[in-house]
């Protein structure tokens, strides 16, 4: 197929550096790529020759921002642009809206430009402003499939639901952030989005969101995220697959505070920090998950009624037949613990002995923080013997005492090694079998602290898991000699046979399984053909 | 689909499709890769890809990128098959964060090619009718574009300026509405 120009002539041939590959697009990629630009922008592309003088006429998006307008005569300015882009726009139905204004006045009622961007709209709607506003309406586009609003300390008002007609019918996405809502969202939702597929809540506030309470067949994705006056969580929705609750609940008075979901086809459940009073689950509740993470946190010592302890073990013993697990587990020190338990420890016990059996968990990705002292050996052995089908392993190092340092540019100086080794010879992996594991990857080492190594020697020391195919580790902030100094150790220490030890500059430390010959390569095999 | 496949190995095996570029190169890929592509998806469906799938609009060196592409993000949605979902990876993967960061790094790794690749990457991507390939190609070309003038467009897509005096006066004039 000989690509032409617009006049009709071939394109000139010349070696591939020369030629004009952005030109000799089809007409539907370059609206594509001109839908990804501020409207004015594209519009600029007018100028660059015959061929783009009309390829604006391609493109499926209107971005309109007021950041693209000069300061001065802001206002008049971008109504203009608005007007004329509509007027100009090539299809009656736009396929994809963005606004971004920084004053409630353009986004009146008596704003022509709004009223028909708003109507024209048949896709996707974003709706931002980049300062708070005196009130908003939720924007007026009936036939719109998704509508993402964002403004900060705005109160947002709700259409009040007609005598059975819904008023958003096509609606499948709803994206609101940083937003106050006072009229109850979740009846709003029930009777204006019918066709409701996925529902994202980010710092929302104001009475409409303190209780939800979501029946619905349509929805497939509930997320909700720093929800502080979240109180009460009710779903029943045959068809949700991924629910997703992040730092809500946080203003729940005491006492209160509930969740309640029943979400039969349920894949992914996310769950961190800040819980209700009550998790239940209805029969078909949440247990068929398939992944579940937030990450959820896990003191490894501790009361088991105090911090995230019941919950994160609830939802463990909810979801035990997840196969993708992201958890944080904290190794507490002393220091730590008297935090948490005042100074009698009485009720302190191993919390990881409560997590359930997890038979098909393959992927774990692990957050693992731990105190000087905090031998995290015993936590984690203890973690990996509930996962028998573990594939592969993320661990993200991260050593708590750091962290009090954090607000410092400087990362501090690692602690002195003392001539001690980053391999400490201590075995804890007795009886730990996990006989599919191919991956292991630590990330965030220090260098500096043996516990970090306990994760290699649980795994590689005794009879390392035949499975094996890769391990890498990452280090961070540990200066190269020292780097030096433990890929040395560790090669020495896991010299496994069927694989190589492999330093990649400057701060990553590999293990690789060697092929066999005899062995088909893992991944398609390519041949020549003929 | 896996007739007499007992184990999981037997059973992939059984669900391999074979890819032949234009210059006649075959690649094994796996089913959960090839579907990626909706384009090789409704071949499938149509039961037309005995034999091997002819793709007459990608050279074996594209098709490679494209293939290290899908495998990458068809591990993503593993252990998703069933799943009729519509919506993107991104919201079930964020559980698997480790992943996801690994996968935006693939990506910021795997658009690191030339001009001439990445325009080959889009009409594949365009062809094959891979969604999140397409987005990222198209991505990086407008970013690239982004803040640009017209002169500094041209030169960094060797664009010729053919419009006569004339024609640009008269585009002046007629985009004059959307800038100052």
């Amino acid at each position: 197929m000989m690509k032409r120009k617009a006049d009709g002539s071939p394109i000139p041939s010349g070696t591939d550096r020369d030629r004009d590959r952005l030109s000799s697009l089809p007409d539907d990629l370059i609206g594509r790529i001109l839908s990804l630009l501020p409207t004015p922008q594209a519009v600029l592309t007018s100028q660059l020759s015959r061929r783009w003088r009309r390829a604006w006429a391609h493109v499926g998006a209107l971005n309109l921002s007021v950041r693209d307008c000069v300061r001065r005569g802001r206002g008049p300015r971008f109504r203009a642009l608005a007007r004329e882009a509509l007027l100009r726009f090539p299809t009656a139905g736009i396929p994809s809206i963005s606004v971004e204004v920084d004053h409630g006045s353009y986004l009146a009622d008596g704003e022509w430009w709004y009223r028909e961007a708003m109507g024209r709209a048949v896709g996707s709607v974003r709706v931002a402003s980049l300062r708070a506003l005196n009130g908003l309406e939720l924007p007026p586009c009936a036939r719109a499939e998704a509508l993402d609003v964002s403004s900060p300390r705005t109160v947002l008002a709700l259409p009040v639901p007609g005598d059975g007609v819904a008023a958003f019918a096509g609606l499948g996405e709803l994206n609101l952030s940083l937003v106050q809502v006072e009229r109850r969202l979740d009846e709003f939702v029930t009777s204006c989005c019918p066709r409701l597929r996925a529902l994202r809540l980010r710092s929302v506030r104001g009475a409409g969101v303190r209780r939800l309470a979501l029946r619905t067949d349509a929805l497939e994705v509930l997320d909700v995220s720093s929800v502080d006056d979240l109180t009460s969580l009710d779903v029943s929705a045959a068809n949700l697959r991924c629910l997703s609750v992040r730092s809500c609940f946080r203003w729940s008075p005491a006492g209160g505070g509930e969740v309640a979901a029943s979400a039969p086809r349920i894949e992914v459940v996310r769950w961190h920090r800040n819980y209700p009073k009550q998790l239940a689950f209805r029969s078909g509740g949440l247990g068929n998950a398939r992944r579940l993470g937030g990450p959820l946190k896990l003191p490894a010592l501790g009361r088991r009624d105090q911090l995230d302890a019941p919950y994160t073990l609830q939802l463990l013993h909810t979801c035990s037949l997840a196969r993708h697990l992201d958890m944080e587990l904290v190794v507490p020190d002393d220091m730590a613990l008297l935090n948490w338990l005042g100074p009698e420890r009485g009720a302190c016990e191993d919390l990881v002995r409560h997590v359930p059996q997890l038979p098909n968990v393959s992927v774990l990705s692990l957050k693992l923080r731990w105190g000087f002292g905090g031998g995290i050996a015993p936590s984690l052995a203890s973690l990996l013997s509930r996962t028998p089908s573990l594939t592969r392993l993320h661990v993200d190092a991260s050593p708590y005492c750091f962290s009090v340092f954090e607000g410092n540019k400087e990362p501090p100086p690692p602690p002195p090694r003392r001539g001690q080794r980053w391999t400490s010879g201590a075995h804890t992996g007795d009886g730990l079998r996990l006989d599919r594991l191919r991956e292991v990857s630590v990330d965030g080492l220090k260098g500096a602290d043996p516990e970090e190594c306990r994760v290699l020697e649980l795994l590689l020391l005794g009879s390392p898991p035949q499975s094996l195919e890769r391990i890498s580790l990452t280090f961070r902030d540990a200066p190269a000699s020292i780097v030096d100094e433990i890929a040395t150790e560790v090669q020495a220490r896991f010299s496994m046979a069927t694989g190589r030890w492999e330093r990649c500059p400057p701060s990553v430390l590999t293990w690789i399984k060697l092929e066999d010959d005899n062995s088909q390569p893992r991944c398609a095999k390519k041949f020549r053909g003929e | 689909m896996a007739s007499a496949g007992s184990g999981d190995e037997k059973a992939a095996a059984a669900a391999m499709i074979t890819l032949i570029s234009s210059d006649n190169e075959k690649f094994e890929v796996t089913e959960a890769t090839a579907t990626l592509s909706q384009t090789i998806r409704h071949m499938i469906e149509d039961g037309c890809t005995d034999g091997g799938v002819p793709l007459p609009n990608v050279t074996s060196k594209i098709l490679a990128r494209v293939i290290e592409y899908c495998k990458k993000h068809a591990t993503a949605a593993a252990g998703e098959e069933g799943s009729s979902s519509s919506f993107s990876d991104a919201a079930f993967l964020e559980v698997d964060r480790a992943f996801l960061e690994e996968l935006e790094e693939f990506d910021d790794a795997f658009l690191e090619v030339d001009r001439a690749t990445l325009f080959d990457l889009i009409l594949a991507a365009n062809y094959l009718d891979i969604k999140g390939l397409l987005n990222l190609t198209c991505q990086k070309v407008a970013d690239s574009v982004k803040g640009k003038t017209p002169e500094q467009i041209r030169e960094m897509y060797n664009i010729v300026n053919d419009l006569t005096p004339e024609e640009e006066a008269e585009i002046r004039r007629e985009t004059q509405w959307a800038f100052e």
